[in-house]
């Protein structure tokens, strides 16, 4: 019954193999989808280019849909599996700084690291930006303290939050997905090419 | 404007949503509640989950109302005699969902006895096993409680003061569960030293 | 239709066919790990362990460092920075079978090379903070935390979705 490594199935010692393993799959098909080049990443915001949100979105469904019913079958033990924790006010102010580095830089780390890879100085030039923006933070730290502790939920989930059935959820989120898939390929065709 | 949508992605979108779909369909059974037998045993190898009769006689006598003792002897050991405030689950329907109610407690503790230990001991695990928290079993069953608590044997000369105050207390708890305050069902005195012998020879035979 | 070098470096995995990968490879993370992707920890680790490096005392009293520095361990030995290793491998790999292997700076032909870079620095230094901010950027919190339906983490998504398309106007110049 997963997950293998803290249940011990699998030794410890393989974390880290498994971890570039895990991570050369995650790098390959990241690049392979388009996610090095930055004029295609941000082609969401303005309209066309949507593969950011199609493999998102595709993905996030794709991987709740296949834990529960790995849950379901009793492959995976939820109760184990780490929930990122709830921080209102550090998810809000977090998403909306990142946001604005995301539009303006094109990148997020991710993908920043793909094209790094690949030799795109943006990416490259990005990444700096992106360890200079930590630094500074953990040095002001003591500035944004409260904020970064703030409005500490625990690691809950939406269906314990709104008292929802997962599963439901799911359904409901797939049908979301797949609705905002058909309205991207009516916009990307109305808006103007961009050739990159 | 007609909008020409590939077949292709209609069937993948379908195949997607009838995937979380059938997710939404399927049985759930709530099993979350059972135990896991590895947890089960560190739970039976801890020397916690019993407690001694001095225990809950000084509970009983402070009148702790987080304390809920529970005879799983049959109906009839149980009519005949048991602890004051004790409700009465026989070991035999300890999994029947009415009593859940009784043993279901997060804020009290649930202490279960029998004449020894043996049976008490077995609802234990069958509700360790459903779950339920706050379990214990009286160590020694009503057989140590006759001995400890209504007739204390006095130490020897030698013996520490400890055990002489854990004495005192007894004797003292002794005349408070015989004496007239007490809810034990049969209350006159010379009676009750009859019956507390037929009770000894009953389970001294029937044993637990 | 022209069939030269050139489009080959173009060509890219249907998007969809990507994502399903993607989650699989999530989903596979999750089994094998119980813990989902990451990205911006690597490059928090990074900072940490040049700190730690360079200035051991100030990282020990700092409250932030300290948090992520522990006796036996050091702080680029975790799970992170080893994907991440593996990414760059990965994404090498993937950009050499498609051509896509070049040092250059790709940029709207409408500004200058040198704009881009400075946005991208600018960028990249938004996307730290916040990233610290909300402990997670767009594969943890986001992509990680919606697959396990974790609150925190379709709250970060959303903010940083919503915060980038709000934005996006003012930036238009840069990019179309």
């Amino acid at each position: 019954m997963g997950p293998l490594i803290p249940q011990g199935i699998i030794p410890g010692q393989w974390n880290n193999v498994i971890a570039v393993l895990i991570g050369m799959a995650f790098g390959f098909i990241m690049e392979g989808s388009g996610f090095s080049s930055s004029r295609k990443i941000v082609g969401l915001f303005y309209g066309y280019d949507f593969t950011v949100l199609k493999v998102f979105f595709t993905a996030t469904v794709t991987a709740a849909i296949g834990l529960l019913y790995f849950s379901y079958l009793g492959w995976i033990d939820l109760s184990m599996v780490h929930i990122h924790p709830t921080y209102v006010t550090g998810a809000i102010v977090g998403g909306v700084v990142m946001g604005v580095g995301f539009v303006t830089g094109g990148f997020c780390p991710g993908t920043s690291f793909c094209g790094v890879a690949i030799g795109k100085i943006d990416a490259i030039i990005y990444t700096l930006g992106l360890m200079a923006g930590i630094f500074v933070f953990s040095e002001a730290f003591s500035v944004f303290e409260k904020l970064y502790d703030g409005n500490y939920l625990g690691e809950i989930t939406i269906t314990e939050f709104f008292g929802l059935s997962p599963y439901l959820f799911v359904f409901f989120f797939t049908l979301a997905a797949i609705a905002i898939f058909f309205i991207t390929s009516i916009i990307v065709k109305r808006v103007e090419e961009v050739n990159y | 404007m007609i909008m020409k949508i590939s077949r292709t992605y209609l069937i993948l979108s379908v195949l997607l949503a009838g995937l979380a779909f059938v997710l939404v369909l399927l049985p759930k059974t709530t099993r979350n509640k059972e135990i896991q037998p590895d947890k089960l045993l560190i739970e039976i190898n801890d020397p916690a989950r019993f407690v001694n009769p001095d225990f809950i006689a000084e509970r009983l006598i402070n009148e702790d109302p987080s304390l809920q003792l529970v005879d799983v002897r049959t109906k009839d050991q149980f009519s005949k005699f048991t602890l004051p405030g004790a409700v009465n689950i026989p070991l035999n329907e300890m999994s029947n969902e009415e009593w859940d109610e009784s043993l279901n407690h997060e804020d009290k503790d649930v202490i279960l006895f029998s004449n020894d230990d043996l049976y008490a001991d077995q609802a234990w695990i069958i509700s360790a096993r459903q779950g339920y928290k706050n379990i214990y079993v009286m160590k020694g069953g009503l057989n140590l409680w006759f001995k400890d608590i209504l007739s204390p044997e006095k130490p020897s000369e030698t013996a520490s003061k400890e055990e002489f105050e854990t004495y005192y207390f007894r004797k003292a708890a002794a005349q408070y569960f015989r004496g007239p305050s007490s809810i034990i069902k049969t209350d006159i005195a010379p009676s009750n030293v009859e019956l507390k012998k037929k009770e000894k020879k009953i389970s001294a035979e029937g044993g637990c | 239709m022209k069939t030269n070098i050139e489009d080959k470096s173009k060509i890219y995995y249907n998007p969809y066919f990507g994502g399903v990968v993607l989650g699989l490879i999530l989903l596979a993370t999750f089994y094998f790990t119980g813990r989902g992707l990451g990205a911006s920890g690597a490059a928090k680790s990074t900072v940490v362990a040049a700190v730690d490096k360079l200035a051991p005392e100030h990282a020990q009293k700092s409250a932030y460092y300290s948090k992520f520095l522990s006796d036996d361990e050091h702080p680029l030995n975790n799970w992170l920075v080893f994907e991440v290793i593996g990414m760059l491998a990965g994404a090498f790999l993937s950009g050499a079978l498609s051509g896509r292997l070049k040092f250059r700076t790709e940029h709207n032909p409408k500004i200058t090379t040198k704009r881009r870079l400075i946005f991208a620095g600018i960028g990249g230094f938004f996307f730290g903070f916040g990233s610290q901010i909300a402990r997670g950027c767009t594969s943890g919190a986001a992509l990680s935390g919606a697959a396990v339906l974790s609150l925190g983490g379709f709250i970060t998504m959303m903010a940083i979705f919503g915060s980038a398309y709000g934005f996006a106007y003012f930036f238009r110049k840069l990019w179309i």
